[in-house]
């Protein structure tokens, strides 16, 4: 999941201009402001972005010398109301955009493997560690995590039971059932269970949506591309953490009379 | 602090068939702090008419309007950029509200570091996390709530 930073749980200040792939911290243009010069410097946005085109060009600022900014003062109020067809095609299109840039953005010819770091504490920014890259004809982008473990498992028992392989067939379903667990166990609120299903159902469609999504971007990029899912860990949003910190402090006095 | 000029800003808003949400857009940039030199609109080939919304606020904003035939956010954006006078150029969406102080507090930190070449601002949700979906969303942190009237500044 590519992670936007207004809901990752930073602090005002500057951003980290490094990414993990095109894992990077980004601004969505709803509310976004750009010096010239730097608009100018990196040729504007990429009109190939199906989505996304804000963290390219958020990419491409970094690169170019430019600081990233946060401003959580800054607030504008957003009317967009969410159906579950309108969360299911976003996040759709978010998948089949993504594979886009992780093309345009450190792709190799590697099969690289990403998955959520196990504590808020360890990895790199973002949560999120890059933990095998193999060389391979192709580009690849993996997200491993329970969703795609309890997914492959269950791929894996049907072509063990209609290969005959019963003994192998029973321990792929066994581990997908663990996985299963694993993705909606850690969210299920005991004391509401309707509701604890709903929203694991939800999520379960987004997730799929997503992954979808970028597995179908993927083909049109020619690259293996496996989406993250949202995060597992019991009420924990996705969270990022700034990799440096505000180093000018700016007084409301000091700017006001700038303008 | 050493500033040689003022920096010109630009407001640039993308805008498809739905004139009656730029019209909420274009009331909270009314009276900000800080008023933007420039408000331009880009209508990324709408089949619906913006006129009785333009002509409500060209006397209360530095108005400016383009049409882009090109579909697509990112060839608007780019006419934006294009069309834009503004040093800074500051990008809303038609669907959102700005603040009172909305524009003073984007613009600061450019004047605080030549270096600094973009700046986010927070996006918050209006106050209604009805339905399942929308609670799902502010479980997982994909809408954060905010004040449905806009917040003081």
């Amino acid at each position: 999941m590519i992670i936007d930073i207004t809901k990752c749980g930073y602090q005002r200040g500057y951003l980290p201009r490094q990414g993990i792939g095109a894992f990077h911290a980004f601004f969505p243009t709803a509310n976004a402001a750009f010096r010239r010069q730097a608009l100018q410097a990196v040729g504007g946005f990429d009109s190939r972005c199906a989505t996304g085109e804000d963290i390219d060009l958020c990419i491409r600022i970094a690169q170019a010398d430019y600081e990233l900014w946060f401003e959580p003062t800054a607030r504008v109020t957003h009317f967009h109301r969410y159906t579950l067809r309108g969360l299911a095609r976003q996040w759709f299109q978010y998948g089949y955009g993504h594979a886009y840039l992780f093309r345009k953005h450190g792709a190799k010819h590697r099969v690289e493997l990403y998955r959520y770091d196990r504590s808020e504490t360890d990895g790199g920014p973002f949560g999120i560690s890059r933990v095998l890259s193999i060389p391979f004809p192709i580009p690849g982008m993996i997200f491993l995590s329970s969703y795609h473990a309890l997914h492959l498992g269950v791929i894996a028992a049907l072509v063990a039971f209609g290969a005959g392989a019963h003994v192998v067939g029973w321990s792929a379903l066994a581990a997908a059932l663990l996985f299963a667990a694993r993705y909606f166990g850690p969210r299920f609120n005991t004391g509401s269970p309707r509701r604890s299903l709903a929203l694991a159902g939800i999520r379960y469609l987004a997730d799929s949506a997503y992954v979808v999504g970028g597995v179908m971007g993927g083909i049109t990029q020619r690259m293996i591309f496996l989406e993250a899912t949202f995060r597992t860990r019991r009420g924990a949003p996705p969270r990022a953490r700034a990799g440096r910190a505000p180093v000018e402090p700016l007084s409301i006095g000091e700017a006001s009379d700038a303008t | 602090m050493n500033r040689p000029h003022r920096l010109r800003v630009s407001v640039v808003v993308v805008t498809k068939d739905r004139p009656e949400m730029l019209a909420g857009l274009l009331a909270s940039l009314v009276g900000q702090s800080l008023e933007p030199d420039e408000v331009l609109v880009v209508d990324n080939n709408s089949t619906r008419s913006y006129l009785p919304v333009f002509e409500e606020y060209r006397p209360r904003l530095p108005l400016r309007t383009v049409v882009e035939r090109v579909p697509g956010i990112p060839a608007a954006r780019n006419r934006g950029i294009a069309e834009a006078t503004g040093d800074l150029i500051l990008f809303i969406d038609d669907d959102c509200r700005a603040e009172p102080g909305w524009v003073e507090r984007m613009v600061r930190p450019f004047y605080l570091n030549p270096h600094i070449g973009a700046v986010g601002g927070e996006i918050l949700s209006e106050t209604r996390a009805g339905g399942l979906v929308e609670q799902f969303c502010v479980e997982e942190t994909l809408m954060r709530m905010g004040r449905s009237d806009g917040g003081a500044a």
